[in-house]
C-alpha cells in the first residue's frame, strides 16, 4: 500500500486496521514521518517534529498490541498538538520567539489522555503567535500555509494544526479555541472542527489565551474522528477550576442515526450581513441537504446577535492582555506587530468597560439559549469568506469590500461567549477551488447531537473525500 | 480574533481622551495601530446600553454552562 494511502486513511479505519493486523502502528507512523519531511516545507504545519519520541511511542504501541492490550479505538493512531500544548520535555513556544526555550516538565491533561488512549503524539503545530489571530501568519516562523493553495491562509490560530489533518500530515489534532480557532480553519482547509462545551476538555497544561473563553478543540478529516478523539478527551479534571463535573459519554452513539424531526435554526441577523456569495449560495444548499434528510430547517430571529462584536471583542482582548502583560512589558519588542497592537490596546480597556461587556454577555448568552428552545441546532457559515491570499488585504463581501483579517472570526464567536458547542464540516467548494464550511451549533453538553447532525450532512456530500493538490 | 480598525466617526472627546490617557501612561512606546484599536474597542463598550446591562447583572466571567 502507498504510504500516502496509509496517511488519508480516517481514524476509524486505520484503528480497525490497526485491531486485525493488516497495518501497524510503526509502519503508519513511519509513513507520516516520511510524509512530514516531503511536504512540510511547502504547508509549514509542523514546528517540532518528534520522530525518536513518536517511534518510541509506535513501537511501544506495537508491543501492546502483541500482549493483546489496545488502548481503544486511538491505539497507534498519530496525531499532532498545536504548539500551545504541552508535552513532557518538548518545547512548547506558542508561536513565539520568546518561548522557544520553554521546555515543558509535564504533559498536558489533554496529552497525558491521549497518550493513555494509545496514541502516538507526533509532533507540535505551527500557529498564529500567541494562539491570538484569525490566519496563522507568524512573523517567527513563517505562515502555515493553505494545502489548497499555498498561497492562501490557513486561518487561524490553529492554522498549523489543520493544515497538517488536511495535508495527511497527521490522523487528526488538538487545537485551542478563543474565537473560532479550531472551526475557522478547518472551514478553509476543508476539513472538521469541533469546539465541545466550555469546559467539556481540561486546560492544565495549556498556554492561556483569554480564560472565560478558551476551550480545547478537535481537529479531524472526518465527523466520526472528531468524536472518536473527543471520546478521549472529554470528562472532569479536578485540577482545572474550568472543568464541567460532567461523566464522559460516547460521542459517537448518535452518529447514523439520521435528523428526521430535528428542528434546525438559521438566524436572520449577524451570519450573512457580510457573507461572500458563493460561501452564502453554498451555506443555504447545505440548510437544503438537511431539509431532505428530514430536518426542519426554519429562520430564527435572535436580535442580540447584532452586539456579538461589541460585546467579545473587549473581553478576548482584556482577558489576553491580562495573561501577557509581563510579556509587554519585558520585551515587548519581541512580539510581532499585530500581537503587539492588539496587546498593547488592551493595556487601555478600563475595568468599567470589561464588566460592562461581561454584564452585556449574560444577557447575550440568555438570548441566544433562549433562541435554543425553538430549534435543536443553529446553522451558519463558519467564515464568511473562503481562504483570503496572504496579500490580500481587502475582500469583497455582500455589504462591500472588508478587510480580510477582520472578519474571519466574526461568525465563529457567538459560541465562545455562550459556551455551547460548535463543529465546522465541508459544505462546498468556490469556483477557484477553495473550500467552504458550515457551522452547526448545539445546546451546552449537546456534542452528540451536533455531531449526529454534522455527520448526516457529511454522510449525504461528498465534499470531505476531496484532497488538496499538495 | 478581530481587530477593529479606524471606525472613530462616532467616537466622543470623552471615549477618546480615556482610551488615550490609559495607553499613554500604560505603554508610552506603543505601536501605531494600538491606540486606533484602543479607541474603538472604547466605542464598542459604550454602545452597551441599559437594554444590554442590567446593573443587578452578577459579572460571571465565565459561560452559563459551566457549573
Amino acid at each position: 500500500m502507498a504510504p500516502s494511502e496509509l496517511c488519508y486513511f480516517t481514524v476509524a479505519e486505520a484503528s480497525r486496521r490497526i485491531a486485525d493486523g493488516s497495518v501497524s502502528p510503526v509502519e503508519l507512523t513511519k509513513a507520516h514521518l516520511e510524509r512530514i519531511a516531503a511536504l512540510n516545507g511547502r504547508v509549514n504545519a509542523y514546528l517540532t517534529v518528534m520522530e525518536h519520541e513518536a517511534m518510541a511511542a509506535a513501537r511501544r504501541a506495537e508491543k501492546a498490541l502483541r500482549q493483546g492490550k489496545r488502548a481503544g479505538p486511538l491505539h497507534g493512531i498519530p496525531i499532532g498538538l498545536k504548539d500551545v500544548f504541552d508535552v513532557k520535555s518538548v518545547v512548547t513556544s506558542s508561536g513565539s520567539k520568546l518561548y522557544r526555550d520553554h521546555t515543558a516538565t509535564a504533559d498536558s491533561a489533554a496529552a497525558a489522555r491521549l497518550k493513555t488512549a494509545g496514541a502516538v503524539i507526533i509532533g507540535k503545530h505551527q500557529l498564529h503567535e500567541l494562539a491570538f489571530g484569525p490566519t496563522s501568519e507568524n512573523p517567527h516562523t513563517g505562515p502555515a500555509r493553505n494545502p489548497w493553495d499555498t498561497e492562501r491562509v490557513t486561518g487561524g490560530s490553529s492554522g498549523g494544526s489543520t493544515a497538517a489533518v488536511a495535508a495527511g500530515l497527521c490522523m487528526a489534532a488538538l487545537g485551542t479555541d478563543t474565537g473560532g480557532s479550531v472551526r475557522v480553519p478547518p472551514a478553509l482547509c476543508g476539513v472538521a472542527g469541533l469546539k465541545p462545551t466550555f469546559g467539556r476538555i481540561s486546560r492544565v497544561g495549556v498556554q492561556p489565551v483569554a480564560f472565560s473563553l478558551d476551550t480545547v478543540g478537535v481537529i479531524a478529516r472526518n465527523v466520526k474522528d472528531t468524536a472518536l478523539v473527543l471520546n478521549a478527551l472529554a470528562g472532569h479534571d479536578s485540577s482545572d477550576p474550568s472543568s464541567a463535573r460532567r461523566p464522559s459519554e460516547d460521542f459517537t452513539r448518535l452518529l447514523g442515526r439520521g435528523i428526521e424531526g430535528m428542528r434546525i435554526g438559521i438566524p436572520k441577523e449577524f451570519f450573512f450581513d457580510v457573507a461572500d456569495r458563493e460561501v452564502e449560495r453554498a451555506v443555504r444548499q447545505a440548510a437544503k441537504v438537511m431539509e431532505v434528510l428530514g430536518a426542519v430547517v426554519d429562520e430564527v430571529s435572535i436580535p442580540a446577535l447584532e452586539r456579538t462584536l461589541d460585546i467579545s471583542t473587549t473581553i478576548a482582548v482584556a482577558e489576553f492582555a491580562e495573561f501577557a502583560r509581563p510579556i509587554l512589558q519585558r520585551c515587548a519588542a519581541g512580539l510581532g506587530g499585530d500581537v503587539r497592537e492588539v496587546l498593547e490596546a488592551g493595556m487601555g480597556i478600563s475595568a468599567i468597560d470589561y464588566i460592562r461587556c461581561q454584564q452585556a454577555r449574560s444577557w447575550y448568552n440568555r438570548e441566544l439559549l433562549a433562541a435554543m428552545r425553538r430549534c435543536d441546532l443553529l446553522l451558519t457559515p463558519t467564515s464568511p469568506i473562503p481562504a483570503p491570499r496572504f496579500d490580500e488585504v481587502m475582500v469583497p463581501a455582500k455589504a462591500g469590500p472588508r478587510n480580510a483579517r477582520d472578519v474571519l472570526s466574526w461568525l465563529t464567536r457567538p459560541f465562545n461567549m455562550s459556551g455551547m458547542p460548535a463543529a465546522s464540516v465541508p459544505c462546498g467548494f468556490t469556483k477557484r477551488g477553495l473550500p467552504i464550511g458550515i457551522q452547526l451549533a448545539a445546546r451546552p453538553f449537546r456534542e452528540a447531537t451536533l455531531l449526529q447532525a454534522a455527520h448526516a450532512h457529511e454522510q449525504a456530500t461528498d465534499w470531505h473525500k476531496r484532497r488538496p493538490p499538495v | 480574533m478581530k481587530r477593529p480598525r479606524r471606525q472613530l466617526g462616532s467616537m466622543s472627546d470623552g471615549l477618546r481622551l480615556r482610551a488615550e490617557l490609559a495607553l499613554v501612561v500604560l505603554t508610552p512606546r506603543r505601536v501605531e495601530g494600538a491606540l486606533p484599536l484602543a479607541r474603538l474597542l472604547a466605542e464598542q463598550a459604550d454602545r452597551l446600553d441599559a437594554s444590554h446591562v442590567r446593573q443587578s447583572e452578577p459579572a460571571i466571567g465565565f459561560p452559563p454552562a459551566n457549573p
